[in-house]
C-alpha cells in the first residue's frame, strides 16, 4: 500500500495544483516518452530533476519520497537484473533510474491533480458524464474500501484467523474470510450509493451542467506547448536516428 | 395538497416471503413535523424509500395500494422528478457523497437537473449556508467529521429544494452530542424555510419534543398514531420493544403510582409535573 501513497491527491494551491489537468497530462506524457526513448544516464538524471522541481513546487516531494520506499524492492530486482545481464553498473544505475523516472511522472500528476479536475477533464475532452464520474467515484471509494478491508482483517485476526502461518497456498486461502465480507459489504454500498444518486435525480437530463468548468489559462497553453514539442523533438530524434549529445549521443 | 398520503401500502421485496410493510396508510399535512419509530427491521426504510419513488422503482417487489406525493403517485413518476420534491437523507453520510469537495457534492444535483452556472452556485451558497457549513466547502468528505458529513449530505438535498425532507435515521453513525445538533439543525431547517419534515429516528429522548405527531411502526404496520404525548406514553411501545423517552417512562410510573402526573415528553416538561404534584415548591435552578 505504501507505494500507491505517492499517487493519493493531496489539496494544494501551488502553480502546478492550480495547472490545467490537461496541460499537465501531456507534460507528464512527454516526460514518460522521453524516459522510455532515450536511455542515457544523464539525459534520464535530467528529466528527473525536472520532475523533482515539478514535485518540490507542489511540496509533495515527501509524498514521492514515500512511494519511492515503497518501491525499493523492485528498483533492487531491475538494478540485480541489469547487473546480472551486463555486466555493468553504468547501465544498472541507468534502468533503475529510468524506472524512477517513468514512474514520478505519473506520481507528480497525480499528486497534484484532483480526481474532481480529473473527471471534469475528461468530461471536457468529450469522455460522456457517467465514465468520468465512475472513475472520480472508483478514486473517492477506494480509501473507504481500503478501510474496510482493514476493519475486517483485524475483526477475523482478533478471532483467530492466522494469516502468517502455512503455505502460500494456504495463506492465500485465509483471505477469503476477509475478502468475502469485504466484498458483500462494497456491494451493499453501491446500493446505497445508487439510492443517493437517484435522490439527486441523476440520469434525469441527458446533459448535465457542470457548476466548475476547467479552462485552459496562458500559462496551460505554454505548458502544453513546451509538452507538445518536447513529444515531437523525441518522434523525431527516434526516426531519424540523429545523435544529439546529452540525449542520445 | 397533502406532501405525503400512503394509501394501503402493502410491499413484499421480490425474493421474500413475507411482506416489508403491511397495509400503510398515513398522511402527512404541510408543515407537520413527523416522527416516525419502531423496533429494527420494522420497515421503516422500506417506507422511506417509498416516499420517494425509491421502492417501487429501483426495489423490485409486489406493491400494492399507493404513495402520493404532492398529489402525484410514486409509481407514475420517475424518482429524478419526485426528488425536486421530496427529499431523502440516509444513515450513512459516507455513501452520499461522492465528489471530493463538499461544493461539487452539492452542485452534484442541480447539475443533473441541468441547471444553468449561476443558478446552481446560488443553490450551492445557499444551501451550505442554510446547514452552517459555508466554511468547508473545498473539504473533501473524508477530511470531515460523521456530523459535519451529515450536514454535507444534508445540503446535498436541500439545493433540490424539496418542500418535504424525509430523514431516515440520520444520525445513526453519530455521537450524542453530533446527533444533538444535528436535530437542533433539522430543527430549524423546518422553522426558518417552513418545511415539511419527517423523521425516522430510536433516540427518542432527542426528538420528541420536536414532533408535531409520531408514528409507531412494527412487523410493517402502523400501530400507532396521534400527539406526541399520547403515542409515547403507551403500554404498546414497552411491549414492541420500543424505549419511550426517559422522562415520559419516570412520570408513567409515577402516575401508577398514584400520583396525577399528565404525559411529559422532554426532560423540562417531566420537572414541571413533578414540581406541580410537589406542590408548587421550585428548583434551585429556576431561583437562580
Amino acid at each position: 500500500m505504501m507505494a500507491l501513497e505517492g499517487f493519493r491527491f493531496r489539496r494544494g494551491e501551488s502553480f502546478i495544483h492550480r495547472s490545467d489537468p490537461r496541460a499537465k497530462f501531456l507534460l507528464s506524457f512527454a516526460f514518460m516518452a522521453m524516459a522510455i526513448a532515450f536511455v542515457k544516464l544523464k539525459f534520464l538524471l535530467l528529466i528527473l530533476a525536472l520532475q523533482l522541481a515539478i514535485l518540490a513546487n507542489g511540496r509533495c516531494l515527501k509524498d514521492w519520497i514515500r512511494s519511492l520506499k515503497g518501491l525499493v524492492p523492485l528498483i533492487a530486482l531491475i538494478f540485480a537484473a541489469q547487473v546480472l545481464v551486463s555486466w555493468s553498473w553504468v547501465s544498472a544505475l541507468t534502468y533503475s533510474v529510468r524506472f524512477v523516472a517513468v514512474t514520478s511522472t505519473m506520481s507528480w500528476f497525480l499528486l497534484t491533480t484532483s480526481p474532481d479536475d480529473l473527471g471534469l477533464s475528461l468530461e471536457q475532452v468529450g469522455l460522456p458524464s457517467d465514465i468520468s464520474f465512475a472513475f472520480t467515484m472508483a478514486i473517492r471509494f477506494v480509501p473507504v474500501i481500503s478501510y474496510e478491508f482493514q476493519s475486517v482483517y483485524d475483526a477475523q485476526r482478533s478471532r483467530g484467523l492466522e494469516l502468517e502461518k502455512g503455505s502460500f497456498v494456504q495463506r492465500i486461502r485465509k483471505y477469503v474470510p476477509i475478502i468475502v465480507p469485504v466484498f458483500i459489504e462494497t456491494i451493499r454500498r453501491t446500493y446505497e450509493i445508487a439510492d443517493a444518486m437517484e435522490v439527486r435525480a441523476f440520469g434525469a437530463k441527458p446533459k448535465r451542467t457542470r457548476l466548475n468548468v476547467l479552462v485552459m489559462r496562458p500559462s496551460d497553453w505554454a505548458i502544453s506547448l513546451v509538452a507538445v514539442l518536447l513529444l515531437l523533438g523525441t518522434v523525431f530524434l527516434q526516426l531519424s536516428n540523429a545523435k544529439v549529445p546529452w540525449i542520445n549521443a | 395538497m397533502l406532501p405525503l398520503n400512503v394509501k394501503n401500502l402493502t410491499f413484499t421485496y421480490e425474493g421474500n416471503d413475507f411482506p416489508s410493510l403491511v397495509d400503510v396508510s398515513m398522511k402527512v399535512e404541510e408543515g407537520e413535523f413527523v416522527l416516525v419509530t419502531g423496533p429494527s427491521g420494522c420497515g421503516k426504510s422500506t417506507l422511506c424509500k417509498s416516499f420517494v419513488g425509491l421502492v417501487p422503482h429501483s426495489y423490485p417487489g409486489k406493491m400494492e395500494g399507493d404513495v402520493e406525493v404532492f398529489g402525484f403517485s410514486v409509481k407514475e413518476k420517475p424518482v429524478s422528478e419526485i426528488a425536486t420534491r421530496a427529499g431523502l437523507v440516509f444513515q450513512d453520510p459516507e455513501n452520499q457523497l461522492f465528489t471530493l469537495s463538499v461544493e461539487n457534492d452539492v452542485a452534484f444535483g442541480p447539475e443533473n437537473l441541468a441547471l444553468p452556472r449561476d443558478a446552481i452556485r446560488e443553490r450551492v451558497d445557499w444551501s451550505i449556508g442554510a446547514v452552517r457549513i459555508a466554511d468547508l466547502r473545498h473539504r473533501a468528505p473524508f477530511e470531515l467529521s460523521g456530523g459535519q458529513q451529515q450536514r454535507a449530505a444534508i445540503a446535498s438535498i436541500l439545493a433540490m429544494k424539496p418542500t418535504l425532507m424525509i430523514f431516515d435515521e440520520p444520525t445513526a453513525f453519530l455521537d450524542p452530542a453530533s446527533a444533538k445538533s444535528l436535530f437542533e439543525l433539522i430543527y430549524s431547517l423546518k422553522k426558518e424555510l417552513g418545511i415539511t419534515v419527517v423523521l425516522v429516528e430510536h433516540r427518542l429522548d432527542m426528538v420528541a419534543a420536536l414532533a408535531s405527531r409520531v408514528v409507531v411502526l412494527d412487523g410493517g404496520r402502523v400501530v400507532l398514531d396521534g400527539d406526541p404525548r399520547e403515542v409515547l406514553s403507551n403500554k404498546v411501545l414497552e411491549r414492541i420493544g420500543v424505549g419511550a423517552p426517559a422522562a415520559t417512562r419516570l412520570c408513567m410510573r409515577l402516575r401508577e403510582r398514584g400520583f396525577g402526573l399528565e404525559a411529559p415528553i422532554s426532560v423540562e416538561e417531566a420537572a414541571k409535573e413533578i414540581l406541580k404534584v410537589l406542590g408548587g415548591t421550585s428548583l434551585g435552578r429556576d431561583r437562580g
